[in-house]
């Protein structure tokens, strides 16, 4: 870290997947803060006026969130065929919002996971459906070890992220999002992003993110 | 990139300025962790906020009469929590020792007693609050402290004819460690000479008198 002038935001994404325990894939990579973190940092550490004292932002990290885009899905045919991104199906890439597996995890400008998928919820094609979940609460309180750092943990069991008809979903991109995230909304906007090479969930296994800010 | 502008200025007229870098100490470091989360969903660890700024005649830049009196007698070296001789606190090196609080604070406004005496007014102003620091976003993706020193009422008074400011830092209003060799969490006070700070910065002095007025832009950017 750089420590006279800016402030830097390292980070460290590890991402486990466990069948019956045992360890049958993982993914490790830096991700980026991007800048929607950063002006949300600005004014989560300032007071909007003072006497009486208000805050300015009073957001904190609090959801994770999984998708199939990003640069690096590289079962593409899979995630781009149905019933996951076909025409009309689920996570298609031609949805007006979703993007066409480009973005990458060292662009600041990102604002959303490129093909945002369901926690938990119904099959239906984008943007969304009442009660389905798109990003879970991450364990609280995290740890601060050493204590310039903050380390988020989310356990995504076998049957999140996946479920009928999705028997193998490629996941390749993962955010992290703040308070303000509607869990029940598609394309929230993440503070921080990542896109690692394809891990494709199945019911067989359950994931285990640990994802390190350090200060 | 230069993140601090202090410009000085006597009658009105720009008569010094410095053009520097901060440095975001341990403490800042160690707030931010813990300011981006919930112990649980809706209950922030912390929840303190940029809001105090202070001065000080301490680090490597400090340099000629805080050796003599009256400020060796108001301001003696010795008790930062380093216990150091009040020369050597220094932005490019905040770890040896750790940078916690001013190494040699002064008072905004209030009497002349010592650091160390017993009979120190409760009353004595050491940090500038709001409104003479206020906080604006220059950019969106930085926070800058804006703070004011009119040194015809602040700063420099009875017995002090004149105040050779070397260093400055800023201040949430929570609680952070400020032991030093025995760290303990301090609550930062606009009472006490001696409150931790996030982020700090030393430069050469900019001598004030009772026509100066000095003004701090800091800007705290955080980074791509």
């Amino acid at each position: 870290m750089r420590i006279i002038d800016d402030i830097q935001v390292k980070q460290n994404v590890y991402i486990t997947a466990r069948e019956r325990g045992k360890i049958v894939a993982r993914r490790e990579g830096h991700n980026i803060f991007l800048n929607t973190g950063r002006e949300w940092l600005a004014t989560l550490i300032s007071y909007a006026s003072f006497s009486p004292d208000v805050f300015e932002n009073e957001a904190r990290v609090r959801y994770m969130g999984f998708g199939i885009g990003g640069f690096r899905q590289l079962a593409l045919p899979t995630a781009n065929a149905s019933p996951i991104g076909g025409a009309g199906d689920a996570y298609r890439a031609s949805y007006s919002q979703a993007g066409a597996n480009s973005q990458t995890d060292t662009d600041p400008t990102v604002t959303q996971l490129e093909r945002p998928v369901r926690v938990t919820g119904t099959t239906n094609d984008y943007p969304t459906n009442t009660g389905d979940r798109w990003v879970e609460q991450i364990q609280a309180p995290p740890l601060h070890d050493p204590a310039t750092t903050t380390t988020f943990r989310r356990l995504f069991g076998q049957l999140e992220v996946n479920y009928a008809p999705y028997v193998s979903v490629p996941l390749s991109e993962i955010g992290l999002f703040i308070s303000d995230a509607n869990p029940e909304f598609a394309f929230n906007v993440p503070v921080a992003y990542d896109t690692f090479d394809t891990l494709s969930k199945t019911s067989a296994f359950e994931l285990e993110v640990i994802w390190t800010l350090s200060f | 990139m230069n993140n601090v502008l202090i410009l000085h200025r006597r009658h009105g007229k720009l008569v010094d300025y410095r053009e520097l870098h901060n440095v975001w100490v341990d403490n800042g470091r160690k707030y931010l962790a813990k300011m981006i989360t919930e112990t649980t969903f809706g209950s922030p660890i912390r929840d303190d906020r940029l809001k105090y700024f202070g001065v000080g005649i301490g680090s490597v830049n400090r340099t000629g009469m805080v050796t003599s009196p009256p400020f060796s007698v108001s301001y003696p070296a010795g008790y930062d929590p380093w216990s150091t001789t009040g020369d050597v606190y220094w932005k490019d090196r905040p770890l040896g020792p750790e940078i916690q609080t001013l190494e040699l604070p002064v008072r905004k406004s209030g009497g002349s007693l010592g650091y160390g005496d017993p009979l120190l007014s409760a009353t004595d102003v050491w940090l500038f609050s709001p409104p003479e620091v206020y906080f604006t976003h220059q950019t969106s993706q930085s926070v800058t402290a804006h703070a004011y020193i009119d040194a015809s009422t602040d700063v420099v008074y009875s017995p002090f004819t004149q105040m050779p400011l070397t260093e400055a830092g800023l201040y949430t209003d929570g609680v952070h460690n400020a032991g030093g060799a025995t760290p303990s969490d301090v609550a930062v006070d606009v009472n006490k000479p001696y409150s931790p700070l996030v982020a700090y910065v030393n430069f050469d002095t900019i001598l004030l008198d009772s026509n100066s007025t000095v003004e701090f832009i800091w800007s705290v950017r955080f980074a791509p």
